[in-house]
């Protein structure tokens, strides 16, 4: 076991976090079973008051999860010192694989997740009738047992790292072999040129959706709403952008901003290239800040409520397409500085 | 408009449930004033209450103007308080350790008025009600009549359409009851609606007064 400052922080704001989330889970699936608003009982206002407590205590420990998302690869950072062979995360990742890939494919993940709980929370307080209610407590229940599993991946990492010599980025992706996707190890422009089309046609979609929102306020026009059907497709078309976009940044990207044709490590393009992570995050920020927006407008009771909540659906989308155009500006300055 | 329909109110004190209303009707028009009298513990300054969202209903309907508010959230509820009512209550519930012009724009402070902007709607008020003299005096080295002068402008600090007052003139002498029923006087001119309890008569608010409800057992008779 390896043990720094970075190692106790984390795990110090691990369990504080994974408390805060069980404990709203529990009792959010609580008053999710017994919750009436038309309900005239006294247990009626208790559970009210209760979910004010919860609301409170859960966007502290979801922001503080949040913040957890950079504290963990910072984390992983710190212990490349004391691992023999590990140059760059891939190293670290390596000494107790696949713990370490599926805890950090999960610090990508959950955040959408609470990020979209965040913001139906915020859009759920602005309506009298608190249409969102039920739909956000039930979801704490899953929530909940998604937060258990990161942790539980998270100290088994960290408390399970055996003292021995790892391979790291250059065995592992520069040197073509049989068992690994020759997708991360080819040259290829493809994965590129693939995300560039679907990154303008995602910000195509969003002015798309921006002028729809527009016209649909407008008096004798039919008002848009999400459909189920729209969700799913967005949800799959946002995730294979996101691992195209994974992909481009192995096969060209990073060799080209690396300055090493055959290096094609993206954990060491962080590591050297910091001012290119901000475009990463902001391209994956309004990804995943546009796939929230379709789970939200795609949701039943968003129905009943859109002319109060549009304003801020057109903000969010307006977000999402501004953080989306302007990581891909600086991805392209920074590529054709590269070339 | 505000609108009480077969209202009731029930307080659980320990293994105790006590009705403080019971099935209780009411309409107030905009810019009436109206007396609540009735012996302690009638329900009066629980009916108060209700209408100033303080406390919630167990049964039946409130509705302001054309919205019906029985099961707003308490965050929903906030900002009625905050933008429709003032409370002036019976004790002042002044905080002694600021000053008086600070008592007054506090209502403002969860509202994210700048400070200068708070002083000098504060002032404003104070002028109004001859104390700009007590603006920077700590609220417990006014007397008893200044204290509820200043908790009357606390009150009308947000402009509110409503004035609700808990026993107004039961804390002050002969002489400044007068004031305040004056200041009464003037907010009704002004539109407002004031509704107000007091468990014996006042005659002083004879001339201002639209209509007077007596509560007792919980029930208005």
């Amino acid at each position: 076991m390896i043990l720094n400052n970075y190692i106790i922080t984390y795990l110090v704001c691990s369990a504080l976090s994974l408390f805060l989330g069980l404990a709203a889970a529990i009792n959010g699936f609580r008053i999710w079973k017994k919750w009436d608003i038309k309900s005239e009982a006294d247990e009626q206002y208790r559970l009210e008051k209760q979910v004010y407590l919860i609301i409170t205590v859960l966007s502290l420990g979801f922001f503080l999860r949040l913040l957890m998302v950079p504290l963990w690869f910072w984390t992983l950072h710190s212990m490349i010192i004391s691992i023999p062979g590990a140059m760059c995360l891939v190293g670290v990742h390596n000494i107790n694989a696949p713990t370490s890939y599926i805890a950090s494919s999960l610090k990508l993940v959950l955040p959408a997740l609470y990020g979209y709980w965040l913001i139906l929370n915020m859009l759920d307080r602005q309506i009298a009738t608190q249409p969102f209610i039920k739909q956000k407590l039930i979801f704490l229940t899953p929530l909940g047992v998604l937060i258990l599993a990161e942790t539980i991946l998270d100290i088994t990492f960290f408390f399970s790292t055996p003292p021995r010599q790892v391979s790291c980025c250059t065995s592992l992706f520069d040197i073509p072999r049989e068992d690994i996707l020759r997708v991360v190890t080819e040259s290829t422009w493809i994965w590129v040129v693939i995300f560039y089309i679907l990154a303008l046609m995602i910000l195509g979609e969003i002015v798309y959706f921006l002028i729809a929102q527009k016209r649909s306020i407008l008096p004798g026009r039919g008002r848009w709403f999400g459909k189920k059907s729209v969700m799913f497709s967005e949800t799959i078309g946002i995730v294979v952008a996101l691992v195209v976009f994974i992909f481009a940044l192995h096969t060209k990207i990073s060799p080209l901003f690396l300055g090493l044709p055959f290096h094609h490590c993206v954990f060491c393009l962080g590591q050297e290239v910091w001012d290119a992570l901000v475009s990463f995050s902001m391209i994956f920020i309004g990804l995943v800040l546009l796939l929230i927006y379709f789970w939200i407008v795609s949701s039943t009771r968003y129905r009943e409520v859109n002319p109060g909540l549009s304003g801020n659906m057109v903000m969010l989308l307006k977000f999402s397409g501004s953080m989306l155009a302007l990581g891909l500006i600086i991805l392209s300055i920074h590529l054709v500085l590269a070339l | 408009m505000i609108k009480v329909e077969n209202v009731t109110k029930n307080y659980i004190s320990g293994k105790v449930k006590v009705r403080a209303l019971d099935n209780v009707s009411l309409e107030i028009e905009e810019g009436e004033c109206v007396i609540l009298s009735g012996p302690s513990g009638s329900g009066k300054s629980t009916f108060l209450n209700i209408i100033g969202f303080l406390t919630r209903i167990t049964k039946g309907r409130l509705w302001l103007g054309d919205e019906e508010v029985s099961h707003f959230p308490d965050h929903f509820l906030s900002a009625l308080r905050r933008e429709k009512t003032g409370f002036i209550f019976q004790q002042f519930n002044l905080l002694s350790g600021y000053t008086t012009w600070e008592n007054i724009s506090l209502p403002l402070v969860p509202m994210g008025v700048s400070e200068k902007v708070r002083r000098a709607r504060a002032m404003k008020l104070l002028e109004e009600l001859n104390l700009e003299t007590r603006a920077d005096f700590m609220a417990n080295e006014l007397s008893g009549g200044e204290q509820q002068r200043v908790a009357i402008a606390r009150a009308l600090i947000n402009d509110p359409g409503i004035i609700l007052a808990d026993e107004p003139l039961s804390n002050i002498d002969a002489a400044h009851v007068k004031i305040v029923v004056d200041i009464l006087g003037e907010l009704k001119k002004r539109g407002k609606t004031i509704i107000a309890s007091f468990h014996h008569s006042q005659n002083e608010m004879d001339k201002l007064v639209d209509s007077t409800v007596y509560f007792e057992s919980g029930k208005i008779c």
